[in-house]
């Protein structure tokens, strides 16, 4: 029954790790068995995994990475400081033995969007699941239209990724821009809360569509002024969270009305979430 | 009676002295269970005899907050017999509920009856007919002879030899299925995260198991010395029939005997068994 | 139809118990208690199922069981697998054994439908739960028919029958002298083939005493009700325990731990448990950054009426109530789902 049981985690290794932001750090884990780890290296944008840290617990966390052909499939997640597990995440060794399941829930339809402009709106840790659509349009690049990335964080010490915000930037036709909620010593970069920003960048709604991933009050304010801009709830994209046991649709934990974020989403159409029967906020 | 908490109840959501009246009905199969009335035209449902047993004083720290951040705590009318007045005593003692906040409705109490109309045992062993704090009594204190606890069932186990007495606990707790029934229902368990559902499983675990159960009784017990008035709220929600006043009343017992016959309730001091320090007087939870 | 003597079947009860997990309903607790108390559950001794060691130890006379059959699949609490150290110092996971085959005998026919719900949960769709799986697969279920639907019971207003065959292997039925017996799946066949059946011409099968039958809110009702205030009034006094879900048959939500005991020998064992919990509790929804999207009592309580009856149908194609009446007689405050069905109902569709 090994096989197929789903709550039972494939085990892999902590081969690298660093600090992205103040309490956020990256993970990278190489599951150990070849044949896992070929059976698992299929994950897309917006898919999630559990990360066990065995003897503590799992938590649920969205890949912050595609997997890439030449460094093999190695998993990378971002991961805050907050509760029991992820305090025991961050204080694992290198080489440590960890447990992962997945890849769980449904994805960005990247392949639906081809030939389109894409905007991506990340805000702190919400950016995590952003990455993974961001190197996928890279890789893709002559797949895609235009890219906006509009990035922010409450502080400075808070945005995560930023040592790749050259790369993003320097990419053909992409254009990005980072701003922060309050003025901060020592930051010269934009200030104020991502729907202004957005507002003033006023990405076209023409053959366009707009990806959100952040705290649930930011996906609900960068609707409403996509909406403004003239991007209707099918051209909104957005990833939620949810507490959850499971990933697959048993546990009974994260549902919102009838839909299940596990298996339902993460991903969702902003037509769906301003249908659910209960709130997202 | 009746008609005394009726009009009383008319009165005050008439002229908004009160958001709602908490009191008792009849519901449509019958059974006694807690009202709140909330217009002036609904106080008929309200009904008060020997069957309104469940103590209403739990639902006041729930109603002693404000709804949304900013808006103000809206003021509640309850019915309080002489039992359930001493659970609000020790809310108020430890800062729970707003005195002002509370029109407490007191009822001149006949005593509980169990469903074959025989008396409740806790009220046979009780002789306070008239609450200890209200805001208006209803109905004429009748005579009873005076009593005096002398916890004979606690006693009754207390007597068993340490195996008997283990063997007992373990078959009644084997039964508990941590529904925490007994926690919700009663007045004076109020944390806002209980030690037994932390996530990080820091005291007790998630499993069903004996020395998990065990763990959560005997935390509660001990949270609830000194504190607990006997109500018998926990018993009496227990889906499992497990006597768990018998825990508390053990402790109650001892801690009036160490404390000079000191009953949770009765007074304005808070229990001596808690400690409070200065700017924690509104306790967020009990350790 | 068939028949078994009632000594016939002690016979092979007792017999099957050697053989195999025999689980069964049985009286549990101290028989001591407050026959008058205001709460059943203190009234005398409570009935479950348990696995017994024959015949004389099953209650034969009880109304419904105080748990579901729930338990006996999915268990109050189960280890998902231990966590242990490999001797190359890696971990290692091994993973809980299959259970022997087990005969579910007495089990109510609205038990066994709630195990129709739990199914399609846990097993409708891909991937299946293998613990759930096993103790599905493993288990032989021996129906006993209620002679009657007793208080607070609604089974004939969600679709069941207190004879019901649908769900179980076996249906027994009480007549005079024995029981009359419908067998009804190849599993139930096989098992049927020891139990010395009789063939009886003629047998007549008593009509249990039904409740009053009522009708159930339409999916529209469901819709325009969600954000009304009868969520507010009817949770005003709820207690938010979990009396309701653990008394279910078809609620199935649960939590999952890992945690290190060490044993009064002094081994260490780490193992990730799995164990019930309830919608209805404060931390249900609880984000670890400590955001609460089901933070109001009602939110909560409106949840639990919800899932059995608007979202389960829809999720997994399934009835969500079999309409049991436990939560009914357990609820201390006299939250009464059939009362919130018939409320429902009257209400004017949207």
């Amino acid at each position: 029954m090994s096989e197929v049981n789903p709550m039972r985690p494939y085990l892999g290794t902590l081969v690298g790790t660093k600090p992205l932001a103040t309490g956020i750090r990256l993970f990278q884990v190489e599951l150990n068995d070849p044949e896992e780890r070929e059976k698992f290296s299929v994950w897309r944008p917006g898919q999630f995994l559990f990360f066990s840290v065995l003897g503590v617990g799992e938590a649920p966390f969205g890949f912050a990475n595609i997997p890439d052909p030449q460094r093999g499939p190695v998993i990378e997640v971002a991961i805050n400081k907050v509760g029991h597990v992820t305090r025991a995440i961050h204080a694992l060794p290198l080489g440590a033995t960890v447990g992962i399941r997945g890849p769980l829930g449904n994805y960005f339809p990247l392949e639906e969007l081809k030939g389109q402009n894409i905007v991506v709106l990340g805000g702190g840790i919400g950016g995590a699941p952003l990455r993974p659509v961001i190197q996928y349009i890279l890789r893709h690049r002559d797949d895609y239209g235009h890219l906006t990335i509009i990035w922010a964080a409450r502080s400075p010490d808070l945005l995560v990724f930023t040592d790749e915000y050259d790369e993003w930037r320097s990419a053909p036709d992409t254009e990005m821009h980072v701003t922060i909620d309050r003025p901060a010593e020592g930051w010269t970069g934009n200030v104020g809360l991502i729907t202004e920003i957005l507002e003033k960048v006023a990405p076209s709604p023409e053959n366009a569509t707009a990806i959100t991933c952040g705290p649930p009050i930011m996906i609900y304010f960068v609707g409403k002024t996509l909406g403004k801009l003239g991007f209707s709830e099918d051209q909104m994209l957005t990833t939620l969270e949810a507490r959850m046991h499971c990933g697959i649709g048993k546990c009974g934990r994260c549902n919102l009305g009838e839909k299940l974020v596990c298996k339902d989403g993460p991903v969702f159409w902003q037509s769906e979430i301003s249908t659910f029967l209960e709130s997202f906020l | 009676m009746i008609e005394d908490i009726r009009a009383l109840a008319r009165e005050l959501l008439e002229k908004g002295a009160v958001e709602c009246v908490i009191g008792y009905e009849v519901g449509p199969t019958g059974r006694v269970r807690p009202a709140f009335v909330y217009e002036p035209g609904e106080v008929e449902r309200l009904i008060f005899d020997g069957r309104c047993d469940q103590n209403l004083v739990t639902y006041l720290t729930r109603r002693n907050k404000p709804r949304k951040k900013g808006e103000e705590v809206p003021t509640t009318a309850v019915v309080v017999k002489p039992c359930d007045a001493r659970s609000l005593r020790v809310l108020l003692n430890e800062h729970q509920v707003q005195r002002d906040k509370v029109y407490i409705i007191g009822v001149a109490c006949p005593g509980m009856q169990n469903a074959d109309g025989t008396p409740e045992l806790r009220c046979t062993r009780c002789d306070q007919r008239v609450p200890l704090l209200y805001d208006a009594l209803c109905g004429e204190p009748p005579e009873v002879p005076t009593v005096r606890d002398a916890y004979e069932d606690v006693q009754q186990i207390e007597a068993l030899p340490l195996e008997e007495r283990l063997a007992y606990w373990l078959g009644e707790l084997d039964r508990c299925i941590r529904c925490y029934a007994c926690r919700q229902a009663c007045p004076t368990c109020f944390c806002s995260v209980c030690e037994a559902e932390r996530d990080d499983s820091l005291w007790v675990g998630i499993a069903d198991r004996i020395p998990e159960k065990a763990f959560f009784h005997i935390i509660r017990a001990f949270h609830q010395a000194g504190r607990c008035t006997e109500c018998n709220a926990c018993e009496a929600v227990c889906p499992m029939g497990i006597p768990l006043s018998l825990i508390n009343r053990k402790i109650a017992k001892d801690v009036a005997q160490m404390m000079g016959g000191y009953r949770a309730g009765e007074s304005d001091e808070p229990t001596p068994l808690v400690t409070m320090l200065t700017g924690e007087e509104a306790i967020d939870e009990i350790h | 139809m068939k028949f078994i003597e009632i000594r016939a079947l002690h016979e092979w009860l007792d017999r099957l118990a050697q053989e195999m997990t025999l689980i069964a309903p049985t009286a549990v607790g101290p028989q001591e208690k407050a026959p008058g108390s205001r709460n059943p559950a203190a009234q005398g001794q409570q009935v479950f199922y348990r696995q017994v060691e024959g015949a004389a130890q099953i209650a034969w006379d009880f109304t419904r069981t105080a748990l579901s059959a729930r338990e006996h699949f999915m268990p109050k609490t189960e280890t998902l697998f231990t966590i242990e150290t490999g001797p190359d110092g890696k971990a290692v996971l091994h993973e809980t054994k299959l259970e022997q085959p087990r005969v579910f005998f007495g089990i109510r026919p609205c038990d066994a439908r709630g195990l129709r719900v739990l199914d399609a949960v846990m097993l409708g769709q891909e991937p299946a739960d293998v613990y759930y799986a096993q103790r599905r697969e493993n288990t032989t279920l021996v129906g006993l028919a209620c002679p009657q639907m007793w208080e607070d019971c609604f089974c004939n207003s969600v679709g069941g029958a207190p004879d019901a065959a649908d769900d179980v292997d076996i249906l027994l039925i009480q007549v005079e002298g024995g029981f009359a017996v419908q067998v009804v799946t190849e599993k139930g066949e096989r098992l049927a083939t020891g139990m010395g059946l009789q063939e009886v011409e003629g047998l007549e099968l008593p009509q249990p005493k039904l409740n009053e039958q009522f009708a159930l809110p339409t999916q529209q009702q469901w819709l325009a009700s969600f954000n009304d205030v009868y969520w507010q009034r009817v949770g005003d006094r709820c207690l938010s325990c979990r009396i309701c879900s653990y008394v279910c048959p078809t609620c199935r939500c649960f939590d999952v731990r890992d945690e290190t005991v060490v044993t009064p020998q002094g081994e260490r064992i780490v193992r990730r448990v799995r164990a019930w919990d309830s919608c209805q509790g404060v931390n249900y929804r609880v984000q670890a950054g400590g955001a609460n999207p089901r933070a109001n009592l009602e939110q909560r309580l409106r949840n639990r009426f919800y899932c059995k009856y608007y979202y389960v149908p829809i999720d997994y194609a399934a009835d969500g109530c079999v309409g049991c009446g436990r939560c009914v007689t357990a609820c201390p405050v006299n939250i009464d789902i059939r009362e919130v069905l018939q409320d429902l109902a009257r209400r004017e569709p949207a």
